[in-house]
């Protein structure tokens, strides 16, 4: 099973990306389930989205306490609680314009910084880095296909589709490239 | 569990949606509705559906949930098929009324979403709300997933309106109301042949002299709870058969109770809503351990499916009640329950409390395969426990 | 499908429970008199008439009016409104401003040129009216509404009478009296003016060639004050002061003026001669607090500048060249057991002067009633009458106003006339449609459920500026704005009459009143008696009987 936690804050985009990738995983025939827990929910206090797939259907329903992979919207939000919620080995993709050797101070940790402002903003989306962060997170997860993922973005996009998916695509691009390179 | 099959024509829904789903499927003639979080996407997709014109449903939007409530008697009364939604705190408010409608015999359906009510403020799961209503005469149901209830929501209609008696269906905040997951949505000619909508037997009508709820002596009020007892008496059964048809209209069929691997079994967890679907998950793994364990989902609580309880429990030696709710004073709802409803029984388990979850903590599988192996052998306790 | 519930449903209608018959008293809807008509000299149905102000009905308001009384506008500014001193709301805050809100109605009409209709049918039967003065006007008017022949002999060269000669224009402007009357008028009277019946022999003839008379001479001679000289240049009659245009008024006038009196007529010639620029005193036997003319006059009159002497007697007056000497003394003032009665003991030591230049005594009127002599009984000080009609020792001769009471006041002889004329039709016409006055007992304050009305002061009518007033001769009280009638009309509690306002409807508990168009109906086999209906009746027009029979 893959259990997947994103963890942003109110109006990043959190939840629409856990949507989107749930999505994608079960447009690639896998079962999903998603669910986000928020409090008196408003713009900039965290949000957790959690994911899980599997081939056979869901039946937990409890908190991720032990995922596979990460995804943080906010370097700012980045801490050892939120840590805790992966598995040692986790993956973990943050949203950082800062190099790899500034996590140090987290350990021994799979942390890998995607400038997703420095692509957003080169693809005429701003501020708004959420599609930016699932390419770069589908091309080091390994899963869903890119493909899947852009169609998911392509259907679910509330505005300036053709701009999401480029920003999508070339974050995948990039970090694909990092992975080569690690 | 009834999983939809991956290749049916599913849908990904969160637990809210689906459930409007099944009341858009199920048409009632009216609905009342007070937004309140977490079950406010209920009343937003069935207004959505309104808006499309997919729902005829008449959507009324009164001024607080007392009054979505007093709407839903006095629409119920006139024969309609009624519908409404609410969660924690507006349950409460809606509490006079929940008499009201069952002492009516109104077979109003109402989706309750689980949720810690006040003080202090919280929006997290706990069926503390929907089981302290426990009284009103209202039937009890729980669900565990989205499928569940939009299955659930559509046979509700079928037991209320076959025995005359308000039904709530409940599922947990987030776990299932916000969970998004792959849902099968029935076809809506299966459901209209599933849930014809039948005239009744008695309604208000201004052509016809007829009144409900007229004041009455002690006698004539002692008589409506008899009559209340009778037909509570007819829902476990009401509930097979409502489950069973659904099974061979859907594929997915249904019961009072669900039982998870309990043949043979040592030790057996015995709980209601989402966190059923975690204890599964236990049960394999402590079955892996070589510990012989299993589950009583308990989907119906009020009336309690005792008989059906005896039954599934007669050779089990020992059954944790996991309750997400905690009554002050007494411990878990669930746990008094199966107490009182094996006190003096032959060969009863030994049934231990566990208050889990309380306030919507986390209850991960870890937890629920120690409380089987530390518990399994233990003596008799009749204290509730809390669990962290 | 479970059977249904044997207890829940109720098949029958509430309808087959006859709470009527657990009764023993029944409310009935009953409009009866409030203390402000029967207090009115005219009987005018105030309630009334206040309710259609309040609904907006401002002409079918004046209808209500003149059925009783042909000068709203007049009465509502010179009228002494007993109706406002018996209004149930004083106990609430304030009695309701009837006078006002008559005016206001009054003065709309003249406004909008409202006449009077003609009469429904004419008559062959005539009536001979004598004087041109309130109680005259009142009767001629009721008479010729019912269709009789009416001629009518007025002494002087106007009609008007007192309210002409006698009332000064800053109380009443002559174009109010002057629109007024023409409507009378204008109904068809054959109008004799400058027209004396001088004597018994003059009536005599009257009598026999009109089917009936009405006598409505007045009160044209002035008493006469004990020690004093009615002869000397600077004594004036207050009658003919007051009838005398501004320039005689001057002219016959001395720097300081001392006017004898308390009464209305005394402070019409105090204020009269303050506007002429003189400096004014006035003297009265009455104590402070027991003059008879009304407070409001009063107090205009000291915020005017006039100078009072209270409970003081004027003992002799000596002129001296252009100015007098009035020789003075107070005196102990005492009311007496019967009405109007009174004592007024010389206090010995307190004797006083004041220099004056002219001396104006208006101590009342007599009625002269020597020249019946011989068809009348005129021995007491007033035509002896019977009954409410007017009726005199002389039959086919009805009497009202001055002539046949004591009580001096405008509405007063209005009502006279009209009660007259009444009966001057009763007796001529046959099948008369004369409606008797109501028997019924006053609906009192304990009656109103006053939790549905509101505290709310009075609107009062504002006064022209003290230093404007003296300037001329223009009506010192201004009328009230439309919003402020509107406002004061709906203070009116409206005692005894339905204003169809449900509440009984409502609040009945078995459902037992049925709305009809212009009331209610009681359904006599719901109403179990309760009395709520009358508990919440805002207006006191429903009240519970014995009902022992049902």
């Amino acid at each position: 099973m893959l259990e997947i936690v994103i963890l942003g804050r109110g109006g990043q985009g959190a939840q629409t990306a856990g949507n989107q990738l749930a999505k994608a995983l079960f447009a690639r025939g896998q079962f999903v389930q998603t669910f986000s827990t928020y409090g008196g929910a408003r713009r900039g206090t965290p949000v957790t989205a959690s994911l899980r797939a599997d081939k056979n259907p869901i039946r937990l329903r409890c908190d991720i306490t032990s995922a596979n992979a990460m995804l943080c919207f906010d370097d700012s939000l980045l801490n050892e609680g939120f840590l805790a919620t992966g598995a040692d080995d986790a993956l973990i993709v943050v949203n950082s314009a800062q190099p790899p050797d500034a996590f140090k101070a987290f350990g021994n940790r799979r942390i890998i910084p995607i400038d997703g402002r420095e692509i957003a903003r080169r693809n005429n989306m701003g501020k708004v880095v959420n599609s930016a962060l699932l390419g770069a997170f589908v091309a080091l997860v390994g899963q869903p296909d890119i493909e899947t993922m852009c169609a998911i973005i392509k259907d679910t996009a509330p505005a300036k589709v053709s701009e999401n998916i480029a920003a999508c695509r070339e974050a995948y691009g990039l970090a694909a490239s990092q992975l080569e390179v690690s | 569990m009834n999983a939809p099959i991956r290749n049916e024509n599913l849908q990904l829904l969160n637990g809210n949606h689906a459930v409007a789903w099944g009341v858009r499927l199920a048409s009632p003639d009216v609905a009342p509705l007070y937004p309140i979080t977490p079950q406010t996407p209920i009343l937003e997709k069935l207004i959505d559906f309104k808006s499309a014109d997919l729902l005829g449903t008449e959507i009324l939007t009164p001024e607080s949930e007392h009054s979505a409530m007093a709407a839903a008697v006095a629409a119920s009364a006139t024969g309609a098929r009624v519908f409404s939604a609410t969660s924690s705190q507006g349950l409460l408010l809606m509490h006079e009324l929940l008499h009201y409608a069952a002492g009516s015999r109104l077979p109003i359906v109402l989706f309750n979403v689980n949720r810690t009510p006040a003080a202090p403020w919280g929006f997290w799961p706990d069926q503390i709300d929907s089981l302290s209503q426990r009284d009103t005469g209202w039937v009890q149901l729980y669900s565990e997933t989205p499928q569940e209830s939009l299955d659930t929501v559509i046979q509700a209609f079928r037991i209320a309106e076959a025995s005359e008696l308000p039904v709530m269906v409940n599922h947990d905040a987030f776990y299932v109301s916000h969970a998004v997951e792959p849902v099968s949505v029935p076809d809506q000619g299966a459901v209209e042949l599933y849930l014809p909508k039948v005239d009744r037997s008695m309604w208000l009508d201004t052509d016809i002299g007829r009144a409900i709820g007229a004041p009455i002596g002690q006698d004539g009020w002692n008589r409506t709870r008899r009559e209340m007892d009778a037909a509570m008496q007819t829902i476990v059964g009401l509930t097979k058969d409502a489950g069973k048809a659904w099974g061979e209209m859907s594929g997915r069929p249904y019961a009072p109770l669900e039982l998870y691997r309990c043949d043979d079994a040592e030790v057996v967890f015995v709980t209601m809503g989402s966190m059923a679907g975690t204890a599964r998950e236990a049960v394999d793994r402590l079955r892996e351990s070589g510990v012989a364990a299993g589950l009583v989902k308990v989907r119906l609580f009020r009336p309690m499916p005792m008989a059906d309880l005896h039954a599934a429990l007669a050779d089990i030696p020992c059954a944790l009640v996991l309750d997400r709710n905690y009554s002050p004073g007494v411990g878990g709802v669930l746990h008094q329950e199966l107490m009182a409803g094996f006190y003096g029984a032959e060969n009863a388990p030994r049934i231990f409390g566990f208050l889990t979850g309380v306030g919507g903590t986390n209850v991960p599988v870890e937890m629920l395969e120690k409380l089987a192996v530390d518990y399994r052998q233990a003596k008799q306790n009749n204290n509730p426990i809390w669990v962290e | 499908m479970n059977s249904q519930p044997s207890t829940l449903w109720t098949h029958l209608s509430s309808e087959t429970n006859h709470t009527g018959t657990w009764r023993s008293a029944l409310p009935l809807y009953q409009n009866q008199p409030s203390p402000c008509h029967g207090a009115c000299p005219v009987g005018g149905s105030i309630a009334t008439w206040i309710k259609q102000v309040k609904d907006g009905d401002h002409y079918e308001a004046w209808l209500t009016l003149v059925d009783n009384n042909p000068f709203p506008a007049i009465a509502g500014r010179i009228c002494h409104h007993p109706c406002e001193t018996a209004c149930n709301r004083a106990e609430h805050d304030e009695t309701v401003g009837i006078c006002s809100l008559e005016r206001f109605v009054g003065d709309l009409a003249l406004r909008e040129g409202w006449s009077f209709p003609s009469p429904d049918v004419e008559l062959s039967q005539s009536v001979a009216v004598i004087g041109g003065g309130p109680a005259g006007l009142s009767a001629a008017y009721q008479l010729r509404r019912q269709g009789l022949q009416v001629t009518l002999f007025e002494a002087r060269e106007a009609l008007g009478g007192l309210m002409r000669y006698g009332i000064p224009s800053y109380r009443l402007s002559p174009d109010i009296l002057d629109g007024e009357v023409a409507r009378i008028t204008a109904m068809g009277i054959d109008l004799r003016l400058n027209a004396e019946v001088m004597d018994e022999k003059a009536l005599t003839a009257l009598h026999k060639d009109f089917d009936a008379v009405f006598l409505a001479t007045g009160a044209s001679l002035p008493k006469e004050l004990p020690g004093l000289d009615y002869s000397q240049s600077f004594v004036l009659d207050s009658a003919a002061f007051l009838a005398d245009e501004p320039e005689a008024q001057s002219s016959q006038t001395g720097e300081h003026i001392l006017v004898i009196g308390g009464g209305s007529a005394a402070l019409d010639v105090a204020r009269t001669a303050r506007r002429l620029g003189r400096k004014v005193t006035v003297l009265t036997l009455e104590s402070e607090g027991h003059l008879p003319a009304q407070q409001v006059e009063l107090d205009e009159a000291s915020e005017e500048g006039i100078e009072f002497i209270t409970g003081a007697m004027m003992q002799s007056a000596v002129g001296k060249d252009g100015s007098v000497t009035v020789h003075a003394t107070k005196v102990d003032f005492q009311i007496g057991n019967a009405p109007g009665g009174f004592t007024a003991a010389p206090v010995a030591g307190s004797e006083f002067t004041i220099e004056v230049n002219t001396i104006i005594p208006a101590i009342g009127q007599d009625a002269d009633l020597a020249r019946w002599n011989g068809i009348l009984n005129t021995s007491g000080p007033v035509i002896n009458i019977s009954g409410a009609h007017g009726k005199t020792s002389q039959p086919g001769i009805f009497a009202g106003g001055d002539v046949a009471s004591m009580s001096r006041f405008v509405t007063q002889a209005i009502g006279m006339g009209k009660e007259a004329a009444l009966g001057i039709v009763a007796t001529l016409v046959d099948d008369a449609d004369v409606v008797a006055p109501s028997q019924e007992p006053e609906v009192l304050l304990d009656r109103i459920n006053t939790a549905y009305h509101v505290n709310h002061g009075r609107n009062t009518q504002g006064l022209a500026e003290v230093a404007s007033r003296l300037e001329t001769f223009d009506e010192v009280q201004q009328p009230l704005a439309p919003a402020q009638a509107q406002s004061e009309a709906e203070r009116c509690f409206s005692c005894g009459t339905c204003t169809l306002c449900d509440n009984c409807f409502y609040y009945c508990p078995d459902v037992a009143i049925i709305k009809l168009e212009d009331g209610y109906e009681i359904k006599t086999d719901y109403c179990k008696g309760c009395g709520l209906c009358v508990a919440e009746c805002p207006t006191g027009s429903i009240h519970m009987q014995e009902d022992i029979a049902s």
